[in-house]
């Protein structure tokens, strides 16, 4: 178990390693020259292009300006931005928790109807709730979220006056419309995983064998039946709050919310290249902590996996 | 040399106007511009007017929320650069004068003032018992901090530096705590315009030195409203100043502002602006669908107010030196074949206003005579094409020795501009064949510094002509912006003379001539001009706009 740990944490490392050689080369990856594509049409004198030069740290040899960045980065120092002078961790350290409860409440909301449509439905398999539930979740998956969002306002915000449309902060009212908006297509998701994977393991021998020895029922499906099915939803879910996390750009937008999401889009039409490699790092680093985080979580649920 | 970047910003993404680059600015910048004003008067001038029995009365209270398009960079007046930024400024900070919307001057922080006879000193008489909002007392430090903030490296680039360094801001001489002398090597006529102005605006001493680079995220003036928060992407927060006492005697009340609060809210889509704005969460939303708003107008949900942008419209610069645009008859068919006022109606509806002049109509010097040299008219256009020898082909675009009369039009994909293809439409009914090359603005940037293009498309919000110099001088042709690429003494002679002319008739007179020589010669394409478009709820009272079209939040309140 703890060689599993170490193995993985180190691979972990080697990621998101990579992963800052990878952010540090947008820079250099833009074509032209940088400080050109940040003054586009504008023009100013050799002296101010200096300047911006000398800011970027661009006059130094490649490995030396990677080190300053990596070194900077571990301190938590990942520049300032190019517009507004804000140092980039500030602007994500404002957006971030804005993201945070939206992905949390959003995810929370698809387990929690997610798990009882599911449930239900492998439960009563084929019955009348199984198909509306199944016929349920195709929809929700299918409604693209800018068309969700806005029917959500139209009737919540603009005609009963429920919920407000363009939320500020984390209260529960602020944060309802976002959330069904962001969350409705991942409970579409978790309701019929849940409900596959349920079916597949009620059907296996040993479930029929539990069965014969006179286990309760309640027991067979919660202990015996449930904690196999969830495997292939703990995968779905880990990476789905990394997904999360990273901002859902769409439902930020449109709900006017802050957020990381529409940080990164902010600072891509800006060519603000640091905002850009600071938020594209922390993201980076959350995909990564959440996929550890979503292995180790494997090995409690079964212990096969540890082994291989 | 003059800094194109401001240029480009504001011909971009509808953002930075109002720049002043040039020695140059309100026609009320003369010698009679010296006054020993009185103190304002306490009296209330709109309210509690008995004739008036229809006008409810002011009350005192209520959350303004105003749906933005655009976050500003920074709440520093002398950082500033762009409109929204402006918009909030606005309410934030005093100047040291008051410009009315007829442009005319009237006393702000300084009750009187007075130019030396080349304009390159000024003496203010400051305001007493003028405070920050955070206890600072306004003295003639105040006035000298700001204006070194501005000059200092923490600014590199902003409207407030450009504006002093242009006219080689020289030092502030405080003389004592209510005489100051700001100073300046080169002339500056429209400095006390200027001085007017959100750019130059007075902050607290005190937060500058506290707040450092970090001053533009805590704004501290002496305005009717003081800065509470900005909460990134999501909103900036104001609050009612209790001890504003010093409203310029333009405003149409005095002493503190009735609303508590105002809101702005940071909405870049203008499907959430609109749809917020009916979930009653705005009360005020700018630049709106204008779809939504003419509609919701008529149905008496909304009131609709606009303020058309004073300076050049949204306007076409047709390059001169290229073929076949360097063929005058060629550049009147193509002002002759667009219908304006039809293309106006169609992209902005009923709030659509077309232009058919460089200037537009609420620019000071604005002339009539050489509005009315072009109305559309397909039937001339073809003639003056046929004249030129311009033949049509099978294909319905005209040919001359085996050249197609082609227009290469390099435009944006980000000004969205819902006009192309009408404009498109327009030209090729009169046998022009319309190339139109999208790029970014690096790739805008080289074509246009290489003339290569038939037209490009511009337009600058300013209460003066002056940004005419910038666009037109033959001196700006090479490293500049003047892409019409036109060479003509007298055009250059009268814009230079109108930089730096005191008289306000002679000044005006050059600009006229200005106006006469560009259109004659049909150096451009008028299109529209730019309106500013605010929707509003009918709670909403006394909402109206300084003379650049930003809203004037001091004197709003709401009614119950």
């Amino acid at each position: 178990m703890t060689t599993y740990l170490l193995r993985r944490l180190i691979t972990s490392i080697l990621v998101l390693f990579g992963v800052s050689i990878l952010v540090f080369s947008i820079i250099h990856l833009v074509p032209g020259d940088v400080v050109t594509a940040i003054l586009g049409r504008q023009k100013v004198s050799a002296q101010e292009e200096a300047q911006l030069r000398q800011q970027l740290g661009l006059n130094d040899p490649i490995p030396v300006q990677y080190w300053h960045y990596l070194s900077k980065a571990l301190h938590g120092d990942l520049g300032e931005s190019i517009r507004n002078h804000v140092p980039v961790s500030q602007s994500i350290a404002e957006q971030l928790p804005s993201t945070i409860a939206l992905a949390f409440s959003a995810l929370i909301l698809a387990l929690v109807i997610g798990f009882v449509l599911g449930l239900t439905a492998a439960l009563k398999h084929g019955s009348w709730f199984d198909t509306l539930a199944m016929s349920l979740s195709v929809s929700g998956l299918s409604i693209p979220t800018f068309w969700l969002g806005l029917l959500l306002i139209l009737l919540f915000s603009v005609s009963l006056k429920w919920f407000p449309s363009i939320s500020t902060g984390s209260s529960f009212s602020a944060l309802v419309l976002p959330a069904l908006t962001l969350g409705l297509p991942e409970t579409s998701v978790v309701a019929r995983m849940v409900r596959a994977s349920m079916l597949d393991v009620l059907g296996k021998e040993y479930i029929t064998a539990a069965r014969a020895k006179g286990v309760r029922e309640s027991a067979v499906i919660l202990k015996h039946a449930l904690r196999n099915a969830l495997i292939p939803v703990v995968t779905f879910v880990g990476l789905q709050m990394a997904y999360l996390l990273g901002g859902s750009t769409i439902v930020e937008t449109m709900f006017a919310r802050q957020g990381i999401g529409r940080l990164a889009v902010q600072s891509i039409s800006n060519r603000d290249y640091p905002m850009v490699q600071g938020v594209v790092l922390v993201v980076a680093v959350i995909y990564v902590v959440m996929n550890t985080i979503t292995d180790i979580t494997y090995t409690l649920l079964n212990p096969t996996i540890r082994l291989k | 040399m003059f800094k194109v970047k401001y240029l480009f910003n504001s011909i971009g993404i509808l953002v930075a106007f109002s720049m002043l680059l040039v020695a140059c600015g309100q026609p009320a910048a003369t010698p009679q511009a010296t006054s020993a004003a009185p103190q304002p008067t306490v009296t209330p001038q709109v309210t509690n007017t008995p004739a008036s029995t229809n006008t409810p009365s002011p009350v005192s209270g209520g959350v303004l929320t105003i749906g933005l398009g655009s976050e500003p960079n920074t709440l520093d007046p002398g950082a500033a650069v762009y409109v929204q930024e402006q918009f909030v400024l606005i309410s934030l900070f005093d100047s040291l004068l008051s410009v009315a919307p007829d442009a005319s001057l009237h006393p702000g922080l300084a009750l009187s003032w007075q130019p030396n006879t080349d304009y390159t000193e000024f003496t203010f008489k400051l305001r007493q018992n003028v405070k920050f909002s955070d206890g600072t007392s306004f003295t003639a430090a105040a006035v000298k901090a700001s204006f070194d903030h501005i000059m200092s490296k923490d600014i590199l680039e902003s409207g407030g530096k450009t504006l002093l360094t242009d006219h080689k801001y020289l030092e502030t001489d405080v003389i004592d705590d209510y005489d100051v002398v700001v100073k300046f090597s080169a002339s500056y006529p429209t400095f006390l315009n200027d001085a007017g102005r959100q750019w130059l605006s007075i902050s607290s001493p005190t937060a500058l030195a506290k707040y450092g680079t970090d001053y533009g995220r805590h704004p501290v003036g002496t305005g009717p409203f003081m800065f509470v928060k900005w909460d990134a992407q999501s909103q900036i927060v104001l609050e009612r100043n209790p001890a504003y006492n010093w409203a310029p005697e333009n405003a149409s009340h005095q002493g503190p502002a009735y609303l508590d609060q105002v809101v702005f809210r940071i909405l870049p889509e203008a499907a959430t602006r609109l749809t917020a704005f009916q979930s009653g969460e705005l009360q005020v939303v700018s630049d709106p669908p204008s779809l939504d708003a003419v509609s919701m107008s008529a149905s008496g949900e909304a009131v609709v107010k606009t303020f058309p942008n004073p300076g050049i419209p949204a306007i076409m610069m047709i390059n001169t030196d290229k073929e076949p645009t360097n063929d005058i008859n060629v550049r009147k068919a193509m002002i002759l074949a667009v219908n304006q006022d039809e293309l106006a109606k169609t992209v902005f509806k009923s709030l659509g206003i077309p232009a058919y002049s460089v200037l537009s109509p609420t620019t000071w010097s604005y002339d009539e005579q050489a509005a009315s040299l072009y109305r559309y008219n397909l039937d001339q256009a073809n003639q003056l094409l046929d004249q030129a020898g311009w033949k049509l082909n099978s294909n319905g675009i005209r040919e001359k020795n085996g050249k197609t009369l082609t227009i290469d039009y390099i435009t944006s994909p980000v000004w969205e501009e819902s006009f192309n293809e009408l404009l498109a439409g327009y030209l090729k009914k009169a046998g022009f064949d319309v190339k139109m090359r999208s790029m970014d603005d690096a790739g805008i940037a080289s074509e246009a510094a290489a003339g290569n293009y038939s037209m490009l498309y511009m337009y600058w919000t300013r209460a003066d002509p002056s940004p005419l110099r910038i666009l037109f001088h033959s001196s700006n042709i090479d490293g500049g912006s003047a892409y019409t690429r036109f060479r003509n003494s007298q055009l250059d002679q009268v814009l230079a003379d109108g930089d730096t002319q005191t008289n306000v008739d002679l000044r005006k007179q050059d600009y006229v001539t200005a106006q006469h020589i560009i259109m004659e010669n049909a150096l451009v394409l008028p299109l529209f001009t730019v309106n500013n478009v605010y929707m509003m709820t009918t709670s909403v009272q006394n909402f109206t706009f300084d003379l650049e079209g930003y809203p004037w939040v001091y004197d709003v309140w709401l009614t119950k």
